[in-house]
């Protein structure tokens, strides 16, 4: 599947990108032909996912359902980490053009430009570049934050930045490529999950749990009505530790 | 959508006849018990103390610190609760160990653990109050449940009302509740299997009302720190279906406990995986159990195959051909496995 996009020309992405963030924008009405192309393809709704869930972001943010200072915090981030800070220049870079082609069709078409975001450092790029840009954030944090690089988070399957690619790659001149290398690549932790999930065969596999603790926390919203059980519902997600001296002594 | 549910014929397997043997809360239960707990009507206790318990634990504002037992473990944990215009607001925080802590509103959960650096968003589901009962429904429950109202007890320094419900098969657990008697609000709850274990208890030790929790207070403590932050549950823009990952098939015919029934049934992506996850939601009113459907080739390393469990929830993953389904819920472990075992899934 993941073969089908590679296929693609740069143009159809750029085409593709173009089109689901003017969707994500609310610029244009619901697209069967990005709806199918996002279906079809893996990347594309690896993409999706992550634009729904900055666009969420975005929004929460109004309702304060995430951190009041996320979007400080986030900027933090920015100027922390220079590998992050360029990267994302590269893919705002990207994004910030497709938002300006797509303003000036929009004013061509006597269009009223979409609202700039509510999000200061990225302010006057639009949603969509906003949107690129804290996806790239948000799926690619590889590194500890607070200690040595690594110390106590292993993580595998990170695309290696751009500035290594191969001599030659004509892709590393090409904002596409580099946002496919190095941006919304999901990272997987190798690390504890710190659940307390207890098989039946004694083992312990941390992308098993990784997994069930999401199924638990989607299983645990769509069985809110039965709130017989109270306080207890999100409890059994956060109330294991792995580290509190619960075990046997 | 519609052609699932078309499709989705479940064997509603009659399984009711099993009757506990010996069940925690009263199945045999000491002469003194006895004395003291009157068995009730279904609907008295669905309308006069569940359905406002559920209410309150929505409306109410409180803050406190309460106790959560499962297995061997005890943790303690922090709760923050308000309705800010018209929102619910919750915030849980372990105040043992790694400061994992939920933050949940009308839109989002957000879920923090420290310890992996980790943040999982989720779409919020919407809080329907409990339970929506018509006359029907209440007859329904009683088959499964034996509703008996127990004496007064003291719990957190509140006056508590006691409400068992005994299940009246295997293939679901026990309640005990304590009731505030002022505000409604579940002081402290027990599960318990069919052997009369408990597997699970949650006990206030300290609850205040105050007028008002700052919103403030409802913002993540994780300040400066770096996290992976994976996306949930967004639904993808009804309703255009099939949705990502596209066709991903419901059930046929599955063994289903007696009294539950299908609550919801959506299509969405699951954080820590690439792929479209359908989400098949079942309950009998009190307890819940979800059936996730996902096309096993895509990314088969973190499929459950078999049986696990933690406090109260247990699980059972198998593979049916070229789907894996992971059964998960509130409910014991022969539960799941049934369900797991017996499901065919549509179009095989």
């Amino acid at each position: 599947m993941h073969n089908e996009r590679h296929a693609n020309s740069a143009s159809t992405d750029e085409r593709y990108l173009e089109a689901l963030s003017t969707l994500l924008d609310g610029e244009c009405p619901q697209s069967d032909a990005v709806m199918d192309e996002t279906a079809a393809d893996s990347q594309c709704r690896a993409r999706w996912q992550s634009y729904h869930l900055i666009r969420d972001v975005m929004q929460n943010e109004r309702h304060a359902a995430l951190p009041a200072n996320f979007a400080s915090l986030v900027g933090e981030k920015i100027a922390a980490e220079q590998n992050i800070a360029d990267q994302s220049a590269d893919v705002v870079s990207f994004a910030g053009a497709a938002a300006s082609r797509r303003q000036s069709r929009s004013r061509a078409a006597g269009h009223r430009p979409a609202a700039a975001p509510r999000w200061l450092p990225f302010a006057g790029l639009g949603l969509a570049a906003s949107v690129a840009a804290a996806g790239l954030i948000g799926w690619q944090v590889v590194k500890n934050f607070d200690g040595p690089a690594g110390a106590d988070l292993t993580v595998a399957q990170v695309t290696p930045p751009v500035a290594e690619s191969p001599a030659g790659d004509a892709s590393t001149s090409d904002p596409l490529q580099q946002t496919r290398k190095s941006g919304l690549v999901r990272a997987v932790y190798r690390g504890d999950t710190g659940t307390r999930w207890v098989a039946a065969s004694g083992q312990h596999n941390t992308q098993v749990e990784q997994r069930l603790n999401s199924l638990l926390l989607n299983h645990l919203e769509d069985s809110s009505m039965t709130r017989v059980q109270g306080v207890a519902v999100h409890s059994r997600l956060v109330g294991y530790d792995t580290a509190t001296g619960n075990d046997s002594f | 959508m519609t052609r699932y549910f078309s499709r989705c014929l479940m064997t509603l397997t009659a399984v009711g006849a099993l009757l506990l043997a010996d069940n925690g809360f009263g199945k045999t239960p000491a002469a003194d018990d006895q004395a003291a707990k009157a068995s009730i009507g279904a609907e008295e206790l669905g309308r006069d103390w569940i359905e406002k318990m559920s209410r309150a634990m929505q409306d109410e504002t409180y803050v406190g610190t309460f106790v959560y037992i499962h297995d061997a473990d005890v943790e303690t944990m922090k709760i923050y609760h308000s309705k800010i215009d018209g929102v619910e607001h919750e915030r849980l925080l372990s105040l043992n160990g790694e400061a994992r802590e939920i933050i949940r509103d009308a839109d989002s959960v957000v879920c923090i653990w420290p310890g992996s650096k980790s943040v999982i968003v989720s779409k919020a589901q919407p809080r329907t109050p409990f339970p929506q009962f018509d006359p029907q429904q209440l007859n329904v429950l009683s088959e499964f449940y034996d509703f008996r109202k127990g004496r007064d007890a003291r719990v957190a320094g509140r006056r508590t009302q006691v409400i068992d419900i005994v299940p009246l098969d295997n293939y679901r657990y026990g309640y005990r509740l304590w009731i505030d008697t002022e505000t409604f609000l579940l002081i402290r709850s027990a599960m318990s299997d069919a052997s009369g274990r408990l597997v699970e208890q949650v006990m206030f030790t300290d609850i205040t009302f105050p007028d008002q929790v700052p919103l403030e207070m409802f913002s993540a403590s994780i300040g400066g720190k770096r996290h992976e932050w994976m996306v949930d549950n967004e639904p993808v823009a009804p309703p255009i279906e099939p949705i990502i990952g596209t066709d991903i098939p419901g059930v046929d015919e599955m063994a289903l406990p007696g009294g539950f029934s299908l609550v919801s049934n959506q299509v969405t992506p699951v954080a820590g995986t690439m792929n479209a996850v359908r989400r098949l939601m079942y309950s009998d009113g009190l307890a819940s159990l979800s059936v996730f459907i996902t096309n096993a080739s895509d990314d088969s390393a973190g499929e459950l195959n078999g049986g696990t469990s933690m406090g109260a929830v247990n699980a059972f993953g198998v593979r049916h051909d070229a789907w894996h389904a992971t059964v998960v819920g509130e409910v014991p472990h022969a539960t799941v496995e049934m369900l797991a075992k017996s499901m065919l899934i549509a179009g095989r």
